[in-house]
């Protein structure tokens, strides 16, 4: 991937306030159009990256672009590009939502008024906050303020869109609503969101970074994070005697190893392979080659975005 | 629908980015909600109060007890002077601190807003609250009570120059408290110093260092409060009269560079 398809690209960016190391050699390659999960415990420095790609805070170490400009240098130019949501949104809470959805709008946009009432309008039906517009914001609950967080993050039509913890304060339905806005916006915008919602991020994202105690434990596609760090396996549930099939499967070229476990009198494999494409053409057929053999269950085993978070994440941790 | 574009960008850019906007909203912190009138009403019963009592009760009360011209002029511009200047110090603690306990100006932040845009705002649109409810406002309301007592306008000049150096005044309280406002993460130091700060300037002007260090006296601001005095009273001007105005004014560059350059280097 060239440096022109990221829109986040970060080498060795860290933040130490003191001894404490909040953030550290954190090397970030976000793309262009992507929906980018960033994931990782509390405490873990994804507050702290967001807040060093967003000029708030300055990096004791390393660097970082974004749209291939300079964090410390074109913080101002950046951020003309760019939609904020904080973990905690905090606004002024004598205005109204419109209020503060215009106060945002003219740090962009000068006129007409018109438009900008309707970008405000819109933006304010986008998120559901249509009916409750012209209240002040001190009435609002976290769910109200997390929708307007969200309103006033995307009002500017930005090219890259940053979500601290954007459905944390959701119910079901507010955290369905931000999923299908998120999916609405990477038409035309990157998404960089943290979050502790795995399941979220599994149905949404296209690639992940887990961050771990301040270090960069994992960045991949999610397709490819899914699909294991151990290669691609096969499991089979087989019902008979399979001791010679198993030297049989094991001596093909593309079967790295298999795993056996038998409990009353079935049996099961999981075949680790190094070619999914041949496994897929062969394998079940060469299991099935012994016809005594009866195959019950069979499949490419799948994990779910919790399982490696938890096996990085504790295999980090213990290592 | 609305479409981006169809709508003008700002073309503000470097240090003054954001400046318009955020101006515009602390001007409506002024002029949109209670502020200004709460402030109009109080200084009119505080400071225009005290001096309709000395110009038009006492006289009828106590007439021996009754001030001239000189007297009345004289309590009005120390009441304008000192009350103020504690309120501006009380209003305005908060104003940066506030907005960094909050959250606010972290998100006004992540904005394309520039830190000195940020406290550039609330320096002048907190300049221009103070000096037309207290100045201009009690200021026009008094030389109209004084020249209906006189039975005639006073002269316009000295009254003008004083107001201009209670203006002064006033505003190096301001910038000093909005520049202890961004060194500082809880009111107290900011009251305490700033406070500390006018009490200094006080004592100073009671000869506490007149004596040894009797510049100091001429850099500091109580020393305007004198040259308001001699301008009312009609006296000659001392020769020295433009040092302490260039001191007061350098003060005021120096604290708003500072709070700049400390703001620049606030991490949110």
């Amino acid at each position: 991937m060239t440096t022109n398809e990221l829109v986040i690209n970060t080498q060795g960016l860290g933040k130490s306030y003191g001894d404490v190391h909040a953030l550290k050699s954190l090397d970030l390659k976000v793309p262009k159009n992507s929906i980018f999960g960033f994931l990782g415990p509390n405490g873990a420095g994804k507050t702290t990256a967001i807040k060093l790609l967003l000029g708030l805070t300055r990096p004791t170490s390393g660097s970082g672009s974004v749209f291939g400009q300079d964090i410390v240098e074109d913080g101002l130019d950046i951020r003309k590009r760019i939609g904020y949501l904080a973990q905690d949104p905090r606004f002024y809470e004598h205005m109204t939502a419109r209020e503060t959805l215009h106060f945002k709008a003219h740090f962009y946009y000068s006129g007409p008024l018109d438009e900008i009432e309707n970008r405000v309008t819109e933006t304010l039906e986008l998120v559901g906050l249509s009916d409750k517009a012209d209240r002040p914001i001190k009435g609002f609950s976290g769910g109200e303020r997390q929708r307007l967080g969200i309103a006033q993050a995307q009002i500017n039509y930005p090219d890259l869109l940053i979500l601290d913890e954007p459905a944390a304060a959701l119910d079901p339905m507010g955290r369905r609503d931000v999923l299908e806005v998120m999916e609405r916006i990477q038409k035309h915008a990157t998404i960089f969101y943290s979050t502790h919602i795995l399941d979220d991020v599994q149905r949404v994202s296209d690639s992940v970074a887990i961050l771990n105690h301040g270090v960069l434990v994992a960045q991949a596609p999610i397709q490819e994070l899914l699909g294991g760090s151990q290669g691609t396996i096969y499991f089979l549930d087989i019902e008979g005697e399979t001791d010679k099939d198993q030297a049989r499967i094991a001596d093909q070229a593309w079967v790295s190893s298999i795993d056996v476990t038998s409990a009353d009198a079935q049996t099961t494999w999981q075949v680790t392979v190094t070619d999914d494409d041949a496994a897929k053409a062969q394998l079940l057929r060469l299991v099935m080659e012994d016809e005594q053999l009866s195959v019950t269950k069979f499949g490419r085993k799948t994990y779910e975005l919790e399982e490696i978070f938890m096996n990085i994440v504790e295999g980090d941790n213990h290592g | 629908m609305a479409s981006a574009d169809n709508m003008q960008l700002i073309n503000e850019r470097g240090w003054l980015q954001g400046f318009a906007n955020l101006f515009r909203k602390e001007n409506g912190e002024w002029w949109h909600t209670r502020r200004w009138w709460t402030q109009s009403l109080l200084w009119l019963l505080i400071v225009n109060g005290i001096l309709a009592v000395g110009v038009w009760v006492v006289p009828l009360v106590e007439p021996e007890e009754a001030g001239g011209l000189v007297e009345n002029l004289g309590i009005f511009l120390q009441l304008m002077g000192w009350f103020p200047m504690f309120a501006v110090i009380i209003i305005t603690q908060g104003a940066i601190i506030s907005e960094k306990q909050s959250g606010t100006a972290a998100w006004i932040l992540s904005a394309p807003v520039s830190r000195s845009g940020f406290i550039l705002s609330k320096l002048i649109a907190n300049a221009i609250g103070f000096l037309v409810t207290i100045i201009i406002m009690q200021g026009l309301i008094a030389y109209v009570q004084l020249s209906l007592s006189e039975g005639g306008l006073l002269p316009i000049g000295p009254y003008l120059a004083s107001l201009g150096l209670l203006s002064l005044y006033l505003l190096f309280y301001l910038a000093l408290t909005l520049m202890l406002g961004t060194f500082f993460n809880d009111r107290g130091p900011v009251l305490g110093i700033a406070i500390g700060v006018a009490i200094f300037s006080m004592l100073s002007m009671g000869n506490l260092f007149a004596g040894f260090m009797p510049w100091l006296v001429l850099v500091l601001p109580e020393t305007l409060p004198g040259l308001i005095s001699a301008l009312v009273q009609g006296e000659t001007l001392p020769a020295i009269w433009p040092v302490p105005i260039i001191a007061i004014s350098l003060y005021i560059v120096l604290f708003v560079g500072l709070a700049i350059w400390r703001f620049n280097r606030e991490e949110f």
